[in-house]
């Protein structure tokens, strides 16, 4: 399991460190990393604290991964999720003040 | 390193700052108490609430009343739980709900502009950002000392008075030592204690927080409170690989349960969630799994579901998407999820294990009190019983206070003091901390012993890989093999606070272990036949009452206390 920190992207803002629920996030050289990215829960709280998209979900392929990267970038109140493999790619849009309809 | 010691003085301590305790700290600084709040990581993403929820499980729906939500608990628990908790508490949950939405949760309404029920004990919400919104709730109050990555490690009791805890900083080298005339323990359960269904690399993908390591349990255990039921483990039904919920697909868009043979099956083993559990074991058993939850979709509903699971757990909607990438998704119309059971937990909120605690949530410690999921006996909680039991201790705590000779005498507000006198169980415990950076370097790590724990109870105490199923002499092995881990976990070395944070969660698990062993011993039946089958018992015993436990002098002891219904439960009760 596991989220990634893009250290091409990743600005050193400390705010996913402070998200963390496991505290499994430390800083190297400015930049955020994840000590043990084999403890993530996978809560995604650093997904959406990321104001740089560096911040990234990956599953296991013993749970089914296979290679796509999911991040979360806000506007305003919304969440846009992006999810991307090489040429192929997904974008979702969640409200979190307002209902789900389903 | 050492740890440089701080005190701080309060009239009300909490330990956890999840769901119970933010709540149970607001309602305490509302009327004007100063508490000081302990969470071991940040506020606004911690405990059960930090991925979001999409409904609040326990609310009581339109034409039903309290003591119905007290009936379907009971039953539910088959019989192990509490009336006068669950009755307390239901009659509050949709108070709760209100809460929750005046300060900004979206809860689906119907065209009423009623709650929109999904089923009688339900409703629908986007509680992506629930816990955001109830810290921003703690914030606002000035009476509230927030202490963020601080870890609870010892209660302070003298003659069973609660005089405080002691606490370490994972991003500092500091102790703190907090004096309190009441503490209220709101950690959550323990998760880690049976090796996870998934593997290394992903261990942690789990149902329950995984940084829900049973701190306070062990802390209860170990400071002489009686605790409850432990041996009610909670496996969780969800949707393999990802344990996400599976309540969005079967109440949300109608989703059926099926077997590889496309049957559905669950209706002969009855609807308790433990039956539900022991069907999709027992049809695996039979040669008749994987089973399935499937729906009818079209392409609509296939991406409301996935915004739906991005706001509590993106992970599944994640795995959609693979299947998407990889063109497995072939027919549009058919939305369908394999179905897991998880390895177990001990736990309060969907089944009864926790501190055994008095109808005001109390327990057996005088000024100690427990909520949310570290509270036994009062299963089906879920966040708004949670919100519930904070309300209650909060009154109690309230009117605890009011007697002149339990407040503090001095130093009302929560303060920084430079003096130290320190007593010999302060001593003791910041001592224990320390002794873990001069310990002399040890072959093992932490996680070592974490998984020799893990397998363990996996092999020898019904998990995941024994199918749930542990027997007397199996118990027996799990016992000596937990005894051997004690004197290594003591030994080990820490070089940082965050190596001491991976330590200490490890020893709290032992703790929380080592009492759960002794309650699976000791209620010789099985009583639950999904979560655990007790295979020297496998019938139910009729004359079993509850099963409770306190570790007096080195050793759990087992108290049998009868189901005798109260209206009230008192402490000594």
């Amino acid at each position: 399991m596991g989220v990634w920190i893009d250290p091409q992207l990743c600005r050193g803002c400390g705010l996913c460190q402070d998200v963390c629920p496991g505290g499994l996030i430390d800083r190297a050289e400015g930049l955020a990393r994840i000590k043990n990215p084999e403890l993530c829960w996978g809560c995604a709280g650093c997904l959406k604290a990321c104001p740089h998209q560096a911040a990234t979900l990956f599953l296991d392929p013993a749970l089914g991964g296979a290679g796509v990267a999911l991040t979360a970038q806000r506007e305003g109140n919304l969440l846009i999720w992006r999810a991307r493999r090489g040429d192929w790619g997904a974008r979702l849009v969640t409200d979190p003040d307002r209902v789900t309809d389903y | 390193m050492r740890f440089d010691v701080e005190t701080l003085k309060a009239q009300v301590a909490i330990v956890g700052g999840g769901a119970a305790g933010s709540a149970a700290a607001i309602r305490l600084a509302a009327r004007g108490f100063k508490v000081i709040l302990v969470e071991k990581a940040g506020l606004e993403r911690s405990g059960c609430l930090a991925p979001g929820v999409n409904a609040l499980n326990a609310y009581v729906g339109r034409g039903k009343t309290p003591q119905d939500y007290v009936d379907y608990a009971m039953a539910d628990a088959h019989g192990v739980a509490r009336p006068d908790l669950l009755l307390s508490m239901a009659q509050r949950l949709n108070d709760q709900a209100k809460w929750l939405q005046s300060i900004g949760l979206a809860i689906h309404l119907d065209a009423q502009g009623r709650f929109l029920e999904r089923s009688w004990r339900n409703i629908q919400v986007n509680g992506e950002n629930i816990k955001p919104k109830i810290a921003a709730q703690v914030r606002a109050q000035s009476n509230v000392t927030i202490l963020e990555r601080t870890v609870g490690s010892h209660f302070l009791v003298t003659d069973n008075q609660i005089q405080g805890l002691v606490a370490f900083q994972t991003r500092a080298p500091k102790i703190i030592l907090i004096r309190a005339a009441a503490v209220i323990c709101a950690t959550g359960g323990a998760a880690g204690l049976y090796r996870p269904h998934n593997p290394h690399g992903c261990q942690n993908r789990v149902w329950y927080p995984p940084f829900n390591a049973g701190g306070g349990l062990a802390m209860g255990i170990l400071a002489g409170a009686e605790m409850t039921t432990l041996e009610m483990r909670f496996v969780a039904l969800r949707v393999r690989d990802t344990f996400a919920p599976t309540g969005t697909l079967a109440l949300g868009v109608g989703a059926e349960q099926l077997n590889a043979q496309g049957a559905p099956y669950e209706a002969p083993y009855g609807r308790s969630t433990s039956q539900r559990v022991l069907a999709l074991r027992r049809q695996t058993q039979l040669g008749l799994g994987p089973c399935y939850l499937s729906a009818a979709a079209n392409r609509d509903s296939r991406e409301r579901v996935y915004r739906a699971y991005l706001n509590m757990c993106p992970a599944q909607t994640l795995k959609f998407l693979e299947e998407d990438a990889d063109g497995l998704t072939q027919d549009e119309r058919i939305l369908t999820v394999e179905i897991g059971a998880s390895e177990p937990y001990v736990q309060g909120g969907h089944t009864a294990g926790g501190y055994w605690v008095d109808t005001d949530r109390q327990s057996t410690v005088n000024g100690l009190w427990a909520i949310g999921d570290v509270a036994g006996g009062c299963p089906q909680k879920y966040v708004t019983g949670a919100l519930a039991e904070a309300e209650l201790a909060a009154e109690s705590v309230a009117t605890f206070l009011s007697q002149p000779t339990n407040n503090l005498s001095s130093g009302h507000h929560a303060s920084l003091s430079g003096e130290l006198n320190l007593d010999p169980d302060e001593k003791r415990a910041i001592e224990e901390l320390n002794k873990h950076f001069t310990n002399p370097p040890s072959p093992y790590q932490a996680q070592d012993l974490l998984q020799a724990l893990q397998k363990t109870l996996d092999l020898y105490a019904g998990g995941v890989s024994a199918d749930y199923r542990y027997s007397r002499a199996q118990l027996m092995e799990a016992e000596k093999r937990l005894e051997r881990l004690f004197p290594l976990a003591n030994a080990l070395k820490a070089d940082t606070s965050a190596d001491l944070l991976g330590i200490w969660e490890l020893k709290e698990r032992l703790v929380v272990a080592r009492s759960l062993l002794a309650h699976l011993a000791a209620r010789k039946e099985t009583r639950w036949p999904g979560f655990g089958e007790y295979l020297d018992h496998p019938e139910v015993d009729g004359s079993l009452g509850f099963i409770n436990s306190r570790f007096l002098a080195g050793r759990v002891q087992i108290i049998q206390r009868p189901f005798s219904p109260k209206e009230r439960y008192g402490r000594l009760d």
